[in-house]
């Protein structure tokens, strides 16, 4: 058990280490390279590019947490509210995105948000809303990044759901009776019992987002590849073009290590919160 | 009692607004890749099936290339189950059977290791790969796919092993058992429903997978379905009822294991997934 949890082990942060060492060399690819200490931190640091990435990354972390939550909450709400057969049957199609591949769905999207003949646009042109069709993944930089991050939550929403739902099963029946007893009304109950209630689970919940957003990759890089104009361009994405595309390996590793150092802070964080019991 | 009414009825209609949005894009992949292609390029788009017309899939049958892609993605997927069971179940027994002082930071570097974002280690995996004559084959991307995923798996088996009373080791291991035996015999059955959540869950992430597939793999004739469906959005030419069609195909497995084992993920993903 021992040798096989060292494997495991060793066979992860063997990249690791061999990421640190080649983010201090001049690597382009696979040939010889040499040492060059600190430098690239250096290069990557002072790149506008970087920065710019980065910028791109926070906002779509703050956009996706929240609006991901607000999501996960209402549908995990309306779940619970919901009785009997009703019940398993919202599930099943609650669930249902998680058991598309992304590949797949980020086809659909496309063709969906087509501008001459996508169903959305003309949803949004029979209903008045919009007179000219529109540019969903290549006018404005804001405009896609929403729109990627809105088809990541179509996809990703059910893990929210199932958790929080799954969650409030655990809060004690009888707080809410005794608060209808003093004569509370649903909003009231919901934000004195439920949302104190899931304070823990809505906190770790929470920092793992954060962490799961650093890992988010194949949508973007399918819907937009980055654009229009560095626009859903995340750490991540950036870092995959410098290092297929344009074969600058150490740089790429220099902006994972980077990343690292952000994803290492996180888990403590998140250690400490599930260490609060 | 009116009000209470009114409340469930809005709870009801919003609930179903929210089935259908989530219906609404799977239903339309398989509507377009049901038409004639004269009326994929028409607007305003068609919202109900015409009949079925299966010329796309006619086609891609004949074809052929999206069968071998879900052949390989389906190779690699299960290969990465059968490693990820073996190596989890074995690590989770170690974890929490034995009393080895350095278990913690085990589990800690775990935990970690699951955090990590895979592009962060492409770059040093591609150099390795390329050294050891792994790119371009399925067993490369099983191995990668298997480190990426032991350590949920781990964690969570972990938590389901902690739950079986020691006493019943104990038991065995008077009656002679030793302590591969007691996982044999004892752990392992007991576990079925945990094992089958990880299989899983592991199988929907590795079906899934596309980064590494898209940089490991050159040859087209070992594609993974993900790549081969990203592929035709660049290719000039292929018609989106095509598209949708191969897409349509490539959801078939996941789909149905959703539904078979839907009990196992609800409660897997539910209660599990909180408690690393």
């Amino acid at each position: 058990m021992f040798l096989v949890l060292s494997i495991i082990t060793l066979i992860f942060f063997f990249p690791i280490i061999k990421n640190i060492q080649l983010s201090t060399t001049d690597a382009q690819f696979v040939e010889a390279s040499k040492f060059i200490g600190l430098q690239n931190y250096l290069n990557v640091l002072q790149d506008y590019n970087f920065w710019h990435a980065a910028i791109i990354t926070l906002i779509y972390t703050t956009i996706y947490t929240i609006s991901i939550f607000i999501v996960g909450i209402i549908t995990a709400l309306l779940l619970d509210k919901a009785k009997g057969r009703r019940k398993t049957i919202f599930r099943t199609f609650f669930v249902l995105p998680f058991a598309i591949p992304d590949t797949a769905a980020a086809l659909v999207f496309l063709w969906m948000l087509d501008y001459q003949f996508g169903i959305l646009n003309y949803f949004l042109n029979f209903l008045h809303l919009t007179k000219v069709p529109v540019l969903w993944l290549s006018s404005s930089p804001l405009l896609s990044l929403i729109t990627v991050i809105s088809v990541e939550i179509w996809r990703f929403f059910p893990l929210h759901t199932l958790i929080i739902y799954a969650a409030m099963q655990n809060i004690p029946k009888e707080l809410y009776e005794a608060a209808e007893i003093d004569g509370a009304g649903g909003i009231a109950k919901f934000f004195k019992i439920t949302i104190p209630q899931l304070k823990r689970i809505l906190s770790i919940l929470f920092v793992l987002t954060i962490i799961w957003c650093f890992r988010r990759f194949t949508m973007i890089w399918l819907l937009t590849r980055g654009g229009p104009a560095r626009g859903t361009e995340t750490i991540v994405i950036q870092l995959y073009k410098y290092a297929f595309p344009f074969n600058k390996m150490s740089y790429a590793s220099t902006i994972g290590m980077i990343l690292l150092l952000i994803t290492i802070v996180l888990a403590v964080v998140y250690f400490k919160y599930s260490k609060q019991e | 009692m009116k009000r209470k009414n009114i409340g469930v009825l809005i709870c009801t209609i919003s609930s179903i607004f929210v089935c259908m949005i989530t219906a609404f894009p799977i239903y339309w992949m398989i509507n377009i890749s049901l038409k004639p292609r004269s009326h994929v390029f028409i607007y305003p788009p068609e919202i109900l099936p015409l009949g079925f017309n299966i010329s796309s899939y006619i086609q891609i049958f004949q074809t052929g290339d999206i069968l071998i892609w879900i052949k390989n993605s389906m190779i690699v997927a299960s290969s990465t189950v059968i490693l990820n069971l073996i190596a989890a179940s074995l690590g989770a027994f170690g974890l929490s059977r034995f009393d080895f002082k350095i278990n913690k930071v085990f589990i800690f570097l775990l935990m970690i290791v699951q955090m990590i974002a895979p592009a962060l280690i492409i770059t040093p995996i591609y150099i390795l790969f390329l050294n050891m004559n792994l790119t371009n084959s399925l067993i490369g991307l099983a191995i990668i796919n298997t480190g990426m995923t032991v350590a949920f798996s781990t964690w969570v088996l972990k938590g389901f092993f902690d739950n079986i009373p020691s006493e019943i080791d104990e038991a065995a291991s008077i009656d002679g058992c030793s302590k591969f035996q007691i996982f044999r015999k004892i752990i392992l059955p007991l576990s079925v429903p945990a094992l089958i959540t990880i299989a899983v869950i592991t199988f929907f992430d590795v079906y899934n997978e596309y980064m590494f597939a898209l940089t490991f793999i050159t040859d087209q004739s070992k594609w993974l379905a993900t790549v081969g469906l990203a592929a035709n959005i660049a290719k000039i030419g292929v018609s989106w009822d095509i598209m949708l069609a191969q897409a349509s195909l490539f959801c078939v497995p996941p789909i149905l294991f959703f539904f078979i084992f839907q009990k196992y993920i609800l409660k897997g993903i539910g209660e599990g997934a909180l408690k690393y």
